[in-house]
């Protein structure tokens, strides 16, 4: 019983961060049709503001994590516009362009804070029981936030004005333009929740992991693995393949080797391309 | 095409694309070799007409077991100087940075070499770096003594071609063998006939240093009667272990011997703390460092690792060095720091012993050498693999307590407090 309680609580916690950091990486593709390589290093960034902000200069908890995750925003809206947006239509570019970000962000990180892992102290002591299994509150309120950012999102994109635009420009980019509404803001705007989002995954995990320079590279592999098994462009397809991910991974960690995990979604992501390229929830193509 | 000549029946072209590019290759392949020829006189310098004697420190300037060498180095230069040098020459030091990389640790290494004409090597952290650098001792000529690599091959290339590797010293305990046969006695003494535990489960990384260590130590403890309930080698690059101290939670593990140093530690201390699973104690390196408490936010507490330095007797130099080295630099010394301070005095001594610096001599002498360091009264390295004398060293547990302090728990003679379980550890 205690293994399977571990499982669920382990798999649900990744699961949840998996589906933030996915859910930002494929809106802004299915927005605005790139493939973001620097998407790792938002969540890099907001791990080391939420580092900075609470460890080094002491500030409260909330207000921490909310000037981190602004500032990752307006770093990726500062991306988008004087990296991605001259030559957006051009593909390889902003591939090349967004990986060399990265790593240039990774570099940026070693020189100021060192090769060494920074921890972050818990943002809230103490622990539950589900049976055997302990549960800390950092634990669940990770998993707690990581849902509310995701369902604020899905508030935003369905019920506003400004989310309707974002989701008309990934439906029909023509025709959105005719309706009056300027593809260059909603890109803008979707390249800020994005990079929010990412922040957010960020400075959730810190606590639980630690901010290291290298730690741009495992989100981003998981967000492929993610919105590849999903569906690319499918908020719903990234939800169900980030839970099944983080379910998985943990089920193979638990039972067999923490060596393994990784093999997980590389064998997933084969099997959903020779077996169902679209994804779980993608569109036919036409 | 220009006009030749014709010399005994064959037409010699003057000039032409081909002449031209043959000319090229053959500057190329001679340029190629005049940079690659590497004079090994940097080294091997006249000791009557050295006006300095100069020591290259190796190692990853920014990490602390690079750190710790570098300072440690400083302290003793420094300290031999204003005793008066060796004699009337003052030691110079230049410092290598590794980045605790093969590749960097070469460039690092001719570097001192090279440009730097140092006389001797002291340092470098990781095995990895210290097999890269290896071949190119008998290439220069220089002697150098490692002090923060354990992997035994680098001793065993000693034993096997001896006058090639015989310029390679080794001031620390190889893993191996004795780390690991020291944490068998730890494990067997303390953790089982002690405390009483008998279910253990070893968590090692999966790196060059441990690759004989954790099988053997599995085998020496099972051989005591110790039951290994659960044994996995990481990766490196695991970050999650939280699923880890679950499983081993659910085998029922009285205790954890974690063996680790290129990992993650914090979060592997972090995902330990808050599995509440079982006291865990054996070797974290990251876990040696003083700002370990600070980094982890506490969740340290508990942890016990060997260090191969202590704020504790081992000699009657080692207090008063420890708390020099703490007022200099404002952080404990780690592993590196007791072997590096002690190879410095150690090559000092040989060097005004000998007065020379020629490498064969800096050989003889630290061959016949027994020493009295800061890590133990008789210092001395095996004349077959130049390996650090069997016995001749200490390895002292240390635990997080209460506070951030670092108290040695094993063995008893060297002990500075009690052991304390965990707070959430009920028996």
């Amino acid at each position: 019983m205690s293994t399977f309680l571990d499982i669920l609580v382990l798999g649900t916690l990744w699961g949840s961060l998996y589906t933030l950091i996915s859910v930002g990486f494929t809106l802004i593709f299915g927005v605005a049709g790139i493939i973001n390589l620097a998407h790792g290093a938002f969540y890099m960034l907001g791990a080391y503001l939420g580092y900075t902000f609470m460890s080094l200069l002491g500030i409260p908890v909330a207000l921490s994590a909310a000037m981190a995750v602004l500032g990752t925003s307006l770093a990726g809206m500062l991306v988008d516009r004087v990296f991605i947006r001259p030559m957006r239509q051009n593909h390889a570019y902003v591939l090349l362009m967004t990986l060399a970000l990265a790593l240039l962000f990774q570099e940026i990180m070693y020189v100021f804070f060192g090769p060494h892992g920074k921890a972050v102290h818990d943002f809230v002591k103490g622990e539950l029981f589900l049976g055997n299994v302990r549960v800390t509150y950092q634990k669940l309120l990770t998993m707690v936030m990581s849902w509310i950012s995701v369902g604020a999102l899905w508030v935003f994109i369905k019920t506003t004005r400004t989310g309707k635009s974002i989701s008309a420009v990934a439906q029909n980019l023509d025709a959105a333009v005719l309706m009056g509404i300027q593809p260059e803001k909603v890109y803008l705007l979707t390249m800020g929740i994005s990079a929010a989002l990412a922040g957010t995954a960020g400075v959730l995990i810190a606590p639980i992991l630690e901010a290291v320079p290298g730690m741009w590279a495992f989100p981003l592999f998981k967000a492929f693995a993610v919105v590849i098994i999903g569906g690319l462009g499918s908020l719903e397809g990234a939800i169900l393949s980030a839970m099944l991910l983080g379910y998985s991974e943990t089920l193979v960690s638990r039972l067999v080797s923490a060596n393994y995990p990784d093999m997980v979604y590389l064998v997933a992501i084969i099997l959903i391309l020779v077996l169902r390229p679209r994804g779980l929830m993608g569109r036919r193509a036409q | 095409m220009r006009q030749g000549f014709k010399h005994k029946g064959v037409i010699i072209q003057k000039g032409g694309t081909a002449m031209r590019m043959k000319v090229f290759l053959i500057f190329t392949m001679g340029l190629f070799l005049a940079l690659s020829f590497q004079p090994s006189q940097a080294a091997n310098r006249d000791f009557d007409k050295a006006s300095t004697i100069r020591i290259g420190s190796l190692g990853p300037v920014q990490l602390p077991q690079g750190q710790g060498i570098h300072n440690a180095a400083k302290m003793a230069v420094e300290e031999i100087n204003q005793a008066g040098g060796i004699h009337g020459k003052k030691l110079e030091l230049f410092i290598g940075d590794t980045e605790g990389k093969p590749e960097k640790g070469i460039t690092a290494m001719k570097k001192l070499v090279l440009e730097d004409k140092v006389d001797v090597l002291i340092g470098c952290y990781s095995s990895g770096v210290a097999l890269a650098i290896q071949p190119y001792l008998p290439q220069y000529q220089i002697v150098h003594m490692a002090t923060g690599t354990a992997s035994i091959d680098l001793t065993n290339n000693v034993k096997k071609e001896y006058e090639k590797y015989k310029y390679f010293f080794r001031n620390m305990i190889n893993s191996d063998i004795r780390q690991q046969k020291w944490a068998a006695k730890f494990l067997v003494e303390f953790v089982h006939k002690k405390l009483g535990y008998k279910k253990i489960a070893i968590l090692a990384e999966n790196a060059k240093w441990v690759h004989q260590y954790a099988p053997a130590l599995k085998k020496d403890v099972e051989d005591a009667g110790l039951e290994v309930v659960f044994y996995e080698m990481f990766d490196v690059d695991v970050k999650d272990f939280s699923p880890t101290f679950a499983a081993i939670k659910g085998k029922g593990a009285q205790w954890i011997a974690q063996i680790v140093s290129h990992a993650a530690s914090i979060p592997l201390v972090k995902a330990w703390q808050d599995s509440q699973s079982a006291p865990m104690g054996l070797c974290d390196v990251q876990g040696m460092d003083s700002k370990f408490w600070e980094m982890t936010g506490g969740k340290c507490l508990g942890e016990i690792t060997y260090n191969f330095i202590a704020r504790a007797p081992l000699t009657e130099k080692t207090i008063p060095m420890w708390d020099k080295y703490v007022k200099l630099f404002g952080t404990n010394p780690v592993y590196t720091t007791g072997f590096t301070y002690d190879g410095v005095y150690m090559f000092a001594e040989v060097i005004k012993q000998k007065k020379s610096l020629k490498s064969k001599d800096i050989i003889e002498g630290l061959e016949k050498i027994s020493y009295k360091g800061v890590l133990h009264p008789e210092i001395g390295f095996d004349k077959e693999t130049h390996d650090l004398l069997e016995g001749r060293y200490v390895m002292p547990m240390v635990q997080w307590q209460e506070g951030g302090k670092q108290v040695v728990v094993w063995p008893e003679q060297f002990k500075t407090g009690e052991f304390i379980p965990p707070p959430w550890w009920k028996k």
